[in-house]
């Protein structure tokens, strides 16, 4: 039992690694044809816009009421505006954008890719010489990684503002001290690149697990859904665990 | 070379299952030959060896002098651009309209500028009739009209042979009569090899220069279409005839009927 499923999961990262590479070596030939990642990062980032300004918009004002309750107790609600943009830079910012991400796109990208290898489609691209890996699967990747930063700086942005609109706004809370907070504490490299860094390795990994699982699925329905649940398990999991090595090696 | 495709002792297994046991058959050159026999004979798994999707574990599989069981990916890709498949269930690019799906071998293979596309893709249309079609989406297509446009899709890039799976299976008496008259025009205008899999008798003998009957991973008997219907093999007769028990059996391998009945799978 134990011992056939260490050998079905090692063969399984096997074929996940070699389709990796496979993956980069048909990187090269879309770049002449940037139009397919155009598309896709309209259907893979775009299309997730929504829930991903909507949530920003969410966790910032969360963040602003909790912050608030608890600054306030110390006299302290003048550092609100760093708090926010702390917790959003370092962490929820690429975390929740990453989770939300596997959910919406990530899934998306299994069922399309599983379903076109269930009817057939990229057999009949293999028969007409189209490598599917390059033709499709290759765009989409690129898509993912390019999408995944744009957003979690978009749910960041959305966030910050979302804390203000209950710290300022609502609790009253000086919107000078709100935002010279944030410039003096707030560092580049030292916050938001690393959170840039971050979301930029989250989008490679739920794009890469969700691709794969496509392309692995049993080519049945219930293979295809159950890989698209195994996507957003998977990529979950990875970027939290990833999460905390990143966090552990940027902020000793 | 009169022989296109050529199977040399081929022999293959899924697993513990032989598929086929030396195997050995040819197809001629610019025919229409009909691979005939019951299902799960391995006619499918035949289309597989030639377009290098399966490897057979013996033999060689020539395709115009190539071994394709011995190329590596760049030449079997090269080969495929001269192959056009039809797959039983069209497997018609759903995210594309019907002209996309019938210009995207030409548009990932040649630098052609889009008016000659244009023409050549319209061209194909117009012989499976659907050039009016052109705008609609896969799934707004009938089985019949998915299959044609699958076939217009095939012999986008004028390729020496057409491997049609299944191409009758599932379809109304008007759309089988439409894909036997497509098949038939396709090999004597375009002058291509058309390798027909099927198990419907009636269409794959209307239609053949040359039958091959397989059953049992072997060729059972093979020959002109008139051949056939006068064979006196029993093997031949049963599948032709349709009788439903024969040479090959109506029971599939199981110990005795009483023995079975009398002990229960618990015992």
């Amino acid at each position: 039992m134990l011992g056939r499923w260490t050998l079905d999961n090692v063969q399984r990262w096997g074929r996940e690694t070699i389709f990796l590479g496979n993956i980069l070596i048909g990187i090269p030939s879309i770049f002449g044809r940037f139009y397919l990642v155009i598309y896709q990062i309209f259907a893979v980032g775009v299309l997730t816009l929504v829930i991903i300004l909507v949530s920003g918009m969410f966790v910032g004002m969360v963040l602003g009421l909790q912050g608030y309750n608890t600054l306030v107790d110390f006299g302290a609600e003048s550092s609100l505006g760093l708090v926010v943009a702390l917790s959003l830079t370092r962490e929820l910012g690429p975390v929740l954008t990453a989770l939300l991400f596997a959910g919406r796109a990530g899934s998306a990208l299994t069922a399309e890719i599983g379903l076109m290898k269930a009817t057939e489609q990229l057999a009949a691209m293999e028969m007409m010489a189209v490598d599917p890996i390059s033709r499709v699967v290759a765009p989409r990747f690129l898509a993912g990684i390019l999408s995944m930063p744009l957003l979690a700086a978009l749910f960041t942005a959305v966030g910050v503002w979302g804390g203000h609109l209950v710290g300022v706004v609502l609790l009253g809370v000086d919107a000078g001290q709100y935002w010279s907070a944030m410039q003096n504490g707030v560092d580049f490299y030292e916050d938001v690149l690393n959170g840039f860094v971050k979301s930029i390795v989250f989008g490679f990994v739920v794009t890469w697990i969700a691709v794969f699982e496509g392309y692995d699925a049993t080519p049945t329905s219930e293979g295809v859904s159950r890989a698209t649940t195994r996507t957003v398990v998977n990529a979950s999991l990875a970027v939290l665990a990833l999460d905390f090595v990143l966090t552990s090696l940027m902020f000793e | 070379m009169n022989n296109l495709i050529e199977l040399n002792r081929v022999w293959f297994a899924f697993g513990e299952r032989p598929v086929c046991e030396d195997l050995s058959l040819s197809v001629p050159r610019g025919k229409v030959s009909v691979i005939m026999g019951p299902s799960g004979c391995g006619k499918s798994t035949l289309l597989n060896f030639i377009g290098g999707r399966l490897k057979p574990q013996a033999g060689e599989v020539l395709v115009d002098g190539v071994d394709v069981s011995r190329l590596n990916r760049q030449g079997l890709y090269k080969l495929r651009k001269s192959m056009g498949m039809l797959f039983q269930n069209s497997a018609l690019l759903t995210d594309l309209s019907v002209f996309d799906n019938v210009a995207f071998p030409v548009r990932e293979h040649t630098e052609l500028d889009e008016r000659l596309i244009r023409h050549l893709t319209l061209f194909k249309l117009q012989m499976v009739g659907l050039r009016g079609a052109r705008d609609l989406k896969p799934a707004q297509l009938s089985g019949g009209m998915a299959r044609r446009v699958a076939l217009a899709r095939a012999i986008a890039l004028d390729p020496m042979l057409v491997m049609y799976d299944e191409p009758f299976t599932g379809l109304d008496p008007i759309s089988k009569g439409v894909i036997v008259k497509l098949i038939r025009e396709i090999g004597d205008a375009l002058g291509m090899t058309s390798l027909v899999v099927t198990h419907d008798v009636a269409e794959g003998m209307s239609i053949a220069d040359r039958v091959i009957l397989l059953g049992e991973g072997r060729v059972i008997s093979h020959g002109s279409a008139a051949e056939m219907q006068a064979s006196r093999d029993p093997k031949v007769r049963q599948f032709i005839d349709g009788q439903p028990d024969g040479p090959v059996a109506y029971h599939y391998p199981a110990k005795n009927y009483l023995a079975d009945l009398a002990g229960g799978d618990a015992a």
